[in-house]
């Protein structure tokens, strides 16, 4: 096979000189003529009955321009999972801090918040649910939904989603939303072959993907009747069908344009609340709003990181083999479903994507409770069990006095082999990633420790991400008669590099520079159908796509040339723009020959347009919830990190980190690089510094100077922070990728802790380490050892 | 309150208009200049997507409120080519792969300028204290600060 020129090459991104330049637009760039500005009245208290909602003094505000209650909204509740949540209170409940209640558009922003504080509202405030423990119970102090059993599966779920309102467990707890269970082998027996019994209870915390970019939107009704947004989402197309299924109409009735994305990582998934809001000020306007959140909006109104609390039991024969494991989570979902009501299940995949354990155990169930709603966010699940299931495997490792390595790979699933839930590996190069880790960062190497209160430390964990299957992507390729092309797509570009990933295989499949390859995005209007960047499936499905229209796009050009040549057309290649014969390429011609007029029309067909279109193969679940194929792969990163821990202050810094991960081929190198040393710092921050607070249901953090993400000097230097990759080509993927957006940060979270206890021997057990949690934990050990 | 007049350079060039007293030098830039390029994060001071140079030296748009830099020079991202020519710091970014989503891209770009007027060849522990102020979510920040060492051997 010959050398690829362009794939595998790191070639800078297309997109980074109008970002460095300043004119990459994001939703809040856009201005719409006669655009209003629109604020959202939220509620105070986490759980309230309105009692009353007089707008009467905002309507006559100065610059007022609209002014809506939940009178004036589909009375319809809405979701991506179990449809739960109104877009403004049409039942009169309002179920976490700043739950929408009314909204006003506005001529400015000023205008808009003075508006605000004219809206008179009465609230009765209710008794709340603010922690997991009341979530579950059969008697909670507050039923958050009383109608729950007669919620509605969001339609275009209702194939995949199974949800039992008959099941127990949902019937019988009031906030029970969802439960998920597993079963494989004899659990029973498996722990009575173990040599060794762990259990362990773990816990993660409420955390936010603190994107740079803040949500928010822009809506018109134009004159034909159709709704335009400009928003920052990860999934344009699905918040269109979500759009149409809120208001009970055909997706055709909206047109969204999808600019940049300043980060999305799982926060920007599906219909958000400021959406349907925004359309109806516009509505009622009859002119456009733009609603941005603020900060604290974003940290309290969008979905966050899901809190899991995950009790672990394990089983081990003492050569470390892991015959059973038996595992309980308790999830917390926030105020309502969204994706949590489907993280219930796919966290699960976190503890079965890895290691082949024969008898395996699982109930997972998620919880209502009145704060802000927790789904997916990087990882959507995965890094929270990652936490428990790499930390008790180098307990284990410990008490069996094997070498954590070694453990760990005696245990890897092998390509082939059949997981947990039925799901066949298809591709892994996990075992190569912990050896490379664990090389690089010198685990089991003597440490040289200086005098001090601060204790150096070492470990590795390994993590991983499925691929959601059963998704759809849809690219076109044009040819030009200068032998330019030009793609259209609609994955996401939120910073991941897909848009400039596809330049690249369109340049290879047609042998032009990069320069000749153009790539059009984001707008419903004009570019295919994509289920979104979400999953980490873009690079996959839209690449796959992509390469199938390219090869449509070169039969096209191929049929015209052929008999022009008087070759056959599969006897033709194209390159740089001219089309010959491969046995022979002296007999070719430029692609300006395949148009007439001038190059105005094609001489068949019109245009040379490819059509390509990929969906993963699916096979769902049988009654048994068992499936050899729900998820397309999984990819995996390692890490190794080296910390330095004060034992008298509980500060973690992180001296070394090295990551190693498997994504199938990378199309780019460097782009592969960078989201695995963003994967690690992001994980830095919910290992060791990210939590959101909160009393009663109140607020603690929603903003930076009190919810510290990681700066440039929580990093080691540069030279001690290397991503490396190890990678198993996949066969079914785009010149063999993977996906790679979010096995980048799963196993942060447990290599800080395995090298915080090979520093000074605790272990917190509770997500984030922050300082106060490890102190503690270091006080009563000295404690224990006094005594 | 009346609109007061407020005189500003920005990018070399002058501009005369009149602003409410408590509209901040983003709002300003962003608003009535249209130079969008000066982004929004946290409207709090402390993401430091907002930045720009006043009289050279890296502020946070989002904490000056317009009239405090009236009559002064002011340079956003927009400012830092010259026609064709990329700033080094901007090629640097490109060719380190510093970018990625690309919104603190012309934060952590004013930051490292304002740096690169004091200090022609900061070392690496000056670029990093240099940088704290601009938040990344992305990138893990490792090749924004090999960027900015890049940039040194460019200029």
């Amino acid at each position: 096979m010959a050398e690829l020129q362009y794939v595998g090459k790191s070639i800078p991104r297309i997109d980074a000189k109008e970002k460095v330049l300043g004119g990459a637009m994001f939703t809040d760039d856009f201005k719409v003529p006669r655009m209003l500005i629109g604020k959202i009245l939220r509620s105070p208290y986490p759980h309230a009955r309105i009692l009353r909602i007089d707008t009467s003094k905002a309507e006559k505000a100065p610059g007022v321009r609209a002014v809506i209650t939940a009178g004036d909204v589909p009375p319809v509740r809405w979701s991506t999972t179990i449809e739960d949540q109104y877009i403004l209170p049409v039942d009169n409940i309002v179920r976490k801090i700043d739950d929408p209640v009314a909204a006003v558009a506005a001529e400015t922003l000023e205008a808009a918040e003075e508006a605000l504080e004219l809206i008179e509202v009465d609230y009765e405030s209710l008794p709340i649910v603010d922690n997991i423990d009341d979530g579950y119970a059969e008697n909670p102090p507050a039923i958050l939904h009383p109608g729950k059993l007669q919620y509605e599966i969001y339609p275009p779920m209702s194939v995949t989603y199974r949800w039992d309102r008959e099941d127990p467990v949902i019937k019988d707890r009031p906030n029970v939303l969802q439960v998920f269970r597993i079963k494989r082998g004899d659990i029973e027996r498996g722990f009575q072959e173990a040599d060794l019994i762990l259990e362990n209870t773990f816990e993660t915390a409420r955390a936010h993907h603190c994107q740079m970019e803040t949500h928010g939107c822009i809506a018109w009704i134009d004159g034909n009747g159709i709704v335009n947004l400009i928003t920052s989402s990860q999934t344009p197309f699905l918040d269109r069908i979500g759009l149409a299924r809120i208001y009970r109409c055909s997706p055709e009735k909206f047109r969204i344009i999808n600019p940049y994305v300043g980060g999305g990582f799982g926060g920007k998934y599906g219909v958000k609340e400021e959406q349907p809001i925004a359309i109806e000020l516009a509505r009622k306007a009859g002119r456009p709003v733009k609603i941005i959140l603020t900060r604290r909006e974003c940290f309290l109104t969008t979905e966050c990181r899901m809190p899991i609390r995950t009790r672990l039991k394990d089983g081990y024969k003492k050569d470390g083999t892991l015959v059973a494991r038996d595992v309980e989570m308790k999830m917390d979902i926030g105020a309502y479903a969204q994706l949590g009501a489907m993280l219930v299940k796919n966290a699960c995949f976190g503890l079965v994507g890895t290691y082949n354990i024969p008898n395996f155990n699982l109930e997972a169930a998620g919880v209502y409770t009145n704060l802000p709603r927790a789904s997916a966010y990087r990882g959507v699940g995965t890094p929270e069990v990652t936490w428990a299931a790499e930390q008790q495997m180098e307990i284990a490792a410990e008490r069996l006095g094997i070498n954590p390595l070694e453990i760990r790979i005696k245990n890897l699933l092998q390509k082939g082999d059949v997981d947990v839930t039925g799901q066949i590996m298809a591709s892994t190069a996990a075992k190569e990633c912990l050896e490379t880790v664990a090389r690089e960062i010198g685990l089991g190497e003597k440490i040289s420790q200086e005098p001090g209160p601060w204790k150096k430390g070492r470990g590795v964990a390994l993590g991983n991400k499925y691929t959601c299957a059963g998704q759809g992507a849809v690219v076109t390729v044009r040819v030009f008669p200068d032998g330019m092309v030009e793609v259209r797509h609609n994955a996401c570009e939120m910073g991941q590099g897909t848009h400039s990933a596809l330049a690249q295989m369109a340049a290879e499949e047609f042998g032009i520079s990069m320069e000749s390859v153009r790539v059009v995005r984001g707008d419903t209007a004009t570019t295919p159908y994509d289920a979104g960047s979400w999953s980490s499936r873009s690079i996959f499905h839209t690449g796959n796509a992509l390469v199938a229209a390219c090869r449509d796009a070169k039969q096209q050009m191929f049929a015209i040339a052929g008999p022009k040549l008087g070759v056959p057309a599969n006897e033709l290649e194209t390159r740089s723009g001219i089309i010959y014969r491969k046995s022979l390429p002296s007999v070719s011609m430029p692609a300006a020959d395949l148009f007439a007029l001038g190059g105005l029309i094609a001489l068949e067909g019109g245009e040379i347009v490819g059509k390509g279109s990929y969906i993963s193969p699916i096979v769902l679940e049988n009654e048994s919830g068992q499936s050899e194929r729900m998820v397309v792969y999984y990819a995996y990163t390692a890490f190794g990190v080296e910390v330095a821990v004060n034992e008298e202050t509980g500060e973690i810094k992180l001296l070394k980190i090295v990551g190693c991960g498997d994504m199938g081929q990378p199309i780019n190198p460097k782009m592969c690089e960078v989201q695995i040393e963003g994967g690690a710092i992001q994980g830095v921050g919910g290992a060791i510094l990210e939590e959101m607070k909160f009393d009663d249901g109140i607020p603690l953090n929603p903003n930076y100077v009190d919810y510290k993400i990681p700066t440039v000097m929580d990093t080691p230097v540069v030279e001690n922070m290397n991503a490396m990759m190890a990678c198993d080509p996949f066969e079914e993927g785009p010149f063999g990728a993977k996906g790679v957006g979010e096995s980048t940060l799963s196993a942060m979270g447990p290599a800080i802790a395995n090298a915080v206890y090979n520093a000074v021997g605790v272990r917190t057990y509770g997500l984030p380490m922050s300082r106060e949690k490890l102190w503690r934990v270091l006080q009563e050990k000295k404690a224990m050892e006094g005594k | 309150m009346e609109k007061k007049l407020l005189k500003l350079r920005v990018n070399g060039e002058d501009y005369e208009f009149y602003v409410e007293p408590w509209h901040t030098l983003q709002a300003v830039l962003r608003n009535e200049l249209g130079l969008t390029g000066t982004k929004k994060g946290c409207d709090s001071g402390y993401c430091g997507a907002c930045t720009v140079l006043v009289d050279n030296k890296a502020v946070k748009s989002c904490l000056v409120m317009s009239r405090q830099v009236h009559g002064k020079d002011i340079l956003t991202v927009e400012g830092l080519a010259k026609g064709e020519e990329l700033d080094p710091l901007q090629q640097a970014f490109i060719d380190g792969f510093a970018v990625q989503c690309g919104f603190c891209t012309p934060g952590m770009l004013m930051s490292a300028k304002a740096l690169f007027m004091e200090n022609s060849s900061p070392s690496e522990q000056e670029i990093r204290e240099a940088l704290t102020g601009n938040l990344c979510r992305c990138t893990g920040y490792k090749k924004i600060v090999e960027s900015t060492q890049l940039a040194i051997s460019k200029k």
